[in-house]
């Protein structure tokens, strides 16, 4: 009687076992909680769309019930990154076009200088100053420096300069 | 004894029923492999379209109107972006260029009038400029002092056309 019971527990158990090497085999799972394009990065609760990057996953929420963190993949982080710095490209090459210095002639001293700058997909404004620091030089050597100050978007630039002419 | 053996027959059959209707009750659905245009490619999950792993490139079978079915070709969102930015980055350099190529021309005492042309380069990019300067007005300030200069220009580099313009007192 007692090996009449213990049979269909050894064949039980020789099932379950069975089933994980058969599992060996794992396939990427679709998550169909946020519409289509979705599947579970594999080893994770993190859906990620296929087509944008775009990450989704539920958290408990503390209340009983869940919320969705939303985020994006490294990769699709990296690109929004690259994206941004492109852009402050565009941005920094139109303020360098912005900063063109007062020009002073003979007997002038100083100058301001008021500048647009524009380098493809962006607009720059600017402010420079130029003014002669000696010229008290022995064979009429002159120093003059100039200092400047330019905005695009979120970007500042600058440049400065210090001359000596005769 | 025997009692015992008995729950935990009775025990396995129970957790074997109750995982085949876990199973059961909620069909887990996988990614399926799209073997439509070679190695690589797997469907988008809850869509017709097939997406390569590699490159993002995608493919979809539609209906050509003809009873037969064509094949039309793009790029997932994430890759059209990355595209696009390699495009403004070509871009950037071109106005990076052009920046270097809008050097004003400049006048010195008695001159009134300048035009001047540049030729630019950052990296990967020429550009090509012409830049004029202007003296509008001088001496307004006491003692003959003062004088207002105007210079603009513009430049071209591949698709990219840029400019700058300024204004400027000196005494």
């Amino acid at each position: 009687m007692f090996r009449y019971l213990l049979a269909p527990a050894i064949l039980g158990a020789a099932t379950l076992l069975a089933a994980p090497s058969e599992a060996a085999v794992e396939y990427v799972r679709v998550c169909s909680a946020y519409g289509p394009n979705y599947y579970y990065s594999p080893g994770t609760d993190t859906c990620i769309n296929a087509d944008t990057g775009v990450t989704n996953r539920r958290v408990d929420d503390g209340n009983g019930g869940f919320t969705t963190v939303t985020g994006e993949t490294a990769l699709a982080s990296q690109v929004d990154d690259i994206d941004n710095r492109v852009t402050r490209a565009f941005e920094n090459a139109s303020i360098s076009a912005a900063l063109a210095a007062p020009d002073l002639v003979q007997g002038e001293h100083f100058g301001l200088r008021v500048n647009w700058g524009n380098a493809g997909d962006a607009d720059a404004f600017g402010i420079t100053g130029a003014a002669v620091l000696s010229e008290g030089f022995t064979h009429r050597g002159r120093l003059t420096a100039t200092l400047g100050i330019a905005f695009s978007g979120s970007v500042v630039g600058g440049n400065a300069g210090l001359q000596f002419s005769w | 004894m025997l009692g015992i053996n008995r729950l935990i027959s009775f025990a396995m059959l129970a957790a074997a029923g109750g995982f085949a209707a876990q199973v059961s009750a909620a069909p887990v659905e996988y990614v399926k492999v799209c073997s439509l245009y070679g190695a690589q490619y797997y469907y988008s999950p809850g869509t017709d379209t097939c997406i390569n792993a590699d490159t993002g490139e995608t493919k979809r079978r539609v209906d050509d109107g003809n009873g037969g079915f064509t094949t039309v070709t793009g790029k997932t969102a994430l890759a059209s972006k990355v595209d696009d930015i390699d495009g403004r980055i070509q871009r950037a350099f071109e106005g990076a260029s052009v920046a270097s190529a809008l050097t004003s021309p400049d006048l010195v005492q008695g001159e009134h009038f300048g035009v001047r042309v540049n030729w630019g380069n950052a990296g990967q990019s020429n550009a090509m400029g012409v830049t004029g300067a202007a003296v509008p007005g001088e001496g307004f300030f006491p003692g003959g002092k003062g004088r207002l200069a105007g210079a603009a220009g513009v430049a071209f580099s591949g698709k990219t056309v840029g400019g700058n313009a300024g204004l400027q007192l000196t005494w």
